[in-house]
């Protein structure tokens, strides 16, 4: 820390204290993550191998894209619960373009994360103008955007080969080594990053997040801020969608509901590490770290498949309840 | 008649928090068919002792009795059950529901289990009869008016059958009228024998309908008597009780000659008229009102907040009118500190560096990227300028005292003034500075306040504490009658005076 400290001894050993108990509440989460990762390597031989690693993060690539938007959201004070339709939409209409309509790649991938954008900017809409709370709001927009995929696709996956292009999104290698998808997760958390800690606008969506009310009172245009935060949220949604099909190799109308559940466990168990009470691109990824190790873990382990189900639960309520005892998030 | 035991009375009751004794050794005595007016300054210890008496909080000494039976309360519900009732200042009336349920909430009485209506109703009727209310019990209360409320909430109280009934203060948020209505119905309920404490800051109502007042005065009661035997200037000097402290500001004979940044006429702000407002750059000026008076909104008002107002002419320097955003407010030099700092000034969460840097963003980045350097390095000079305490820029800004959190609020402008060159000379708007903030942090705060109009800043504060204004203001106005009065000049001006005039 800073070299500059001229408090008087007793101050120092209080602050000794503070740190430590500070240091548990910021990394408490890291560790647990840690632990997780110690306990299945030795319960099971085949978990730290290099091909699961590598498996994992090919896995948890667009679980990390999703969260990453949505963290931006709730940075923001909002909620997305729209993100796993929206990114059921998307894959679905990339499916669709390329098949149906014979669009270039570019154009069918471009197209529908426009579309997703746009629908995020409805949900600003709604949240700003018409004042409904985005938890509403958003939880509207699901089944509304599930309803344009169906009617899209009348229902059924959109089963055919796509072009070679467009697989490289999921199986391509960088450099012949690093598979791709991981490679966009890190890019988008990476500008996501960049976004919340080091741009203007990034600094005003988290002001709103913490206390709009200050906020506003500091001239910060607050409305800009939730409508972009919830573009955002609807783009990373967007963007996983076209991921998933692409990995999946068909477009499927319901791929995207389970992201909704596993992007928000992702971000409130981001909320409490590193900066506690906040959302965070890198509090996200640990959570998204986290998830991927639990699944993939249990699957190794033989573990029945419902129990990943009840795991998630579990996991969800852990990280909120510990956050809300500790005072660090507050809900309404 | 005399061997009577008061119906309620306090024994050398005592409560500290922490270092501070807020309420220090006080006796009081509450008789049937009486109302005692309890006053005192803010932080007297009134609200203090009114937790004590209804169980919200428990002392750390004395004890208190209720028709001569010594009772401990653990929690509200005990000193309910002994006899005590209180009508927070915040009225607890739930609009969708219709007086009758108000009244009888919690408390509704069943039949086989479910909610007996025509026996509710009955009961909430025959209350409001026999202390001669009219209001249509039937009526939704969202619809009725705020007098209405009021004294349905004190029905609601009062249907608990108590020995004693707290108000604290019932009138702040009424009219004239409908705080003569409310005392028609304390009269009644006097009559049938209850005993009232009555919380008020308006003297003129206390003389007007209270038998008794004590006065506290940091913690400890200085007077209790007969309205017959005070007038409300001696009330108002036992709650001041000590000479003004020398901190009055220095008029160096500069303040007022400057060129105006602010000048308001025949403006309305919600209910508060306002006449006439000059500032001049090196001013500092008061207004001096009790708490919802309406200053509030006018300080937000003048900084951008979209509240509902009118004004037959505005000049701001580089703006003919109101400014229509906080933005807008903020360019040509118009900073408001809030004066609820957790609710509208801070961001929980945020550490001291970044809630420093909240006011500033433009100026602190460049090509939408905020520099770091020059955020860190603005921060370190705001907290070493107004000598904020914290481990460092990094610490979460809630884990500071009061009065360092009310640096951090100022030094938001603090930073941006500083930091941008093409800042207008600024015009402050401060609402209650130093809300909960400790004496040392208070002087601290003033010269800070002090130093800003030495260096053209214009000033504007309001506060409830007019000792605060008399020490930093060179002239005040009073708000009295929804009307904020002409400006006078602090030299010579006291607190009794203020308090006079606004109450």
């Amino acid at each position: 820390m800073s070299t500059s400290d001229t408090e008087v001894p007793q101050a120092l050993a209080d602050a000794e204290g503070a740190r430590v108990a500070n240091f548990l509440a910021c990394y408490g989460t890291v560790l647990a993550a840690v632990a997780i990762f110690i306990a299945f390597s030795l319960a099971s031989n085949r978990f730290v191998s290099a091909a699961n690693l590598g498996n994992i993060l090919v896995q948890i690539s667009v679980l990390m894209v999703v969260s990453s938007g949505l963290t931006v959201a709730v940075a923001s004070g909002e909620f997305d619960l729209s993100v796993g339709e929206v990114a059921g939409l998307s894959g679905v209409l990339a499916a669709g373009m390329m098949v149906w309509a014979k669009l270039p790649v570019a154009l069918a991938i471009l197209a529908p994360v426009a579309c997703g954008t746009a629908i995020g900017l409805v949900n600003g809409f709604l949240v700003t103008r018409l004042r409904i709370p985005s938890l509403i709001a958003t939880l509207a927009m699901g089944p509304i955007a599930l309803g344009a995929n169906y009617a899209y696709d009348g229902g059924d996956s959109i089963y055919a080969t796509f072009p070679e292009s467009f697989y490289y999104i999921a199986t391509g290698r960088l450099f012949g080594i690093i598979p791709v998808p991981i490679v966009i997760a890190l890019v988008v958390v990476a500008v996501f990053y960049v976004l919340l800690n080091r741009t203007r606008i990034g600094r005003a969506i988290v002001a709103t997040g913490a206390n709009i009310q200050a906020a506003r009172l500091s001239g910060i245009a607050v409305d800009r801020c939730r409508v972009l935060a919830l573009a955002l949220s609807a783009f990373g949604a967007a963007m996983g969608g076209i991921m998933l099909t692409a990995r999946l190799g068909t477009g499927q109308p319901g791929a995207g509901e389970p992201y909704l559940l596993d992007s928000l466990t992702a971000v409130f168990l981001g909320m409490t590490a590193f900066k506690p009470g906040r959302a965070t691109v890198q509090g996200t990824l640990v959570g998204v770290v986290i998830i991927g190790m639990l699944d993939n873990g249990l699957n190794l382990l033989g573990a029945p498949f419902y129990l990943q189900n009840e795991v998630r639960g579990v996991v969800m309520i852990a990280a909120v309840s510990l956050a809300v005892l500790r005072g660090e998030i507050r809900f309404f | 008649m005399a061997m009577r035991p008061p119906r309620l009375s306090a024994r050398a009751v005592r409560k500290s928090f922490q270092a501070t004794c807020a309420v220090d050794g006080v006796d009081l005595d509450l008789h049937a068919g009486e109302i005692l007016a309890l006053v005192g300054a803010n932080g007297a210890g009134k609200s203090t002792l009114v937790k004590i008496l209804c169980g919200a909080i428990a002392a750390d000494d004395g004890q208190i009795a209720i028709d001569g039976r010594v009772v401990a309360f653990r929690a509200v519900a005990d000193a309910l059950a002994a006899g005590i009732a209180v009508a927070h200042q915040q009225v607890a009336i739930i609009p969708c529901l219709d007086g009758a349920e108000n009244i009888m909430l919690g408390r509704e009485p069943r039949r086989f289990g479910l909610i007996d209506q025509a026996a509710l109703r009955r009961k909430a009727q025959a209350l409001a009869d026999r202390v001669g209310v009219a209001i249509d019990l039937a009526r939704e209360c969202g619809t009725l008016s705020l007098g209405e409320t009021k004294i349905l909430d004190i029905l609601k109280a009062v249907a608990h059958d108590p020995a004693v009934l707290i108000l604290d203060e019932p009138t702040a948020s009424l009219s004239l009228a409908e705080s003569r209505r409310l005392f028609t119905f304390l009269d009644e309920l006097k009559a049938r024998g209850l005993a009232i404490l009555f919380i008020s800051h308006h003297l003129n109502e206390v003389f007007a309908h209270c038998d008794r007042v004590a006065v506290l005065k940091d913690g400890r009661k200085v007077f209790d008597g007969s309205v017959a035997a005070a007038t409300p200037a001696d009330v108002v000097r036992l709650m001041v009780g000590r000479a003004i402290e020398d901190t009055k500001r220095e008029s160096d004979g500069a303040a007022g000659d400057g060129d105006l940044a602010l000048s308001l006429r025949g403006a309305r702000v919600g209910r508060l008229a306002i006449p006439a407002l000059d500032i001049r750059r090196g001013e500092i000026v008061g207004i001096a009102g009790v708490l919802g008076a309406g200053q509030t909104e006018l300080l937000e008002r003048l900084a951008g907040v979209p509240h509902g107002a009118s004004a037959a002419s505005v000049r701001l320097p580089g703006l003919a009118r109101l400014p229509h955003s906080v933005a807008e407010a903020i360019a040509v030099g118009v900073y408001l500190v809030a004066d609820n700092r957790i609710r509208k000034a801070l961001f929980p969460g945020l550490d001291v560096q970044e809630n420093l840097a909240s006011g500033a963003l433009g100026v602190l980045s460049r090509h939408l990227f905020m520099q770091p350097g020059a955020e860190a390095g603005a921060a370190r000079d705001v907290i070493a300028r107004l000598g904020i305490k914290c481990h460092g820029p990094r610490q979460d800004v809630m884990t500071l005292s009061g009065g360092n959190q009310q640096k951090v609020a100022f030094g938001r402008w603090l930073l941006r003034m500083a930091r941008d060159l093409q800042a207008p000379p600024p015009l402050l708007l401060l609402d209650n500075p130093t809300e909960g903030v400790d004496v040392g942090a208070k002087a601290e705060i003033y010269a800070l306040i002090h130093d800003f109009a030495r260096k053209g800043a214009a000033v504007l504060v309001a506060s409830a504490e007019f000792a605060e204004l008399l020490a930093l203001c060179d002239r005040v106005h009073c708000i009295a009658h929804h009307q904020l009065g002409a400006a006078r000049p602090c030299a010579g001006l006291t607190e009794d005076r203020l308090l006079l005039e606004v109450a």
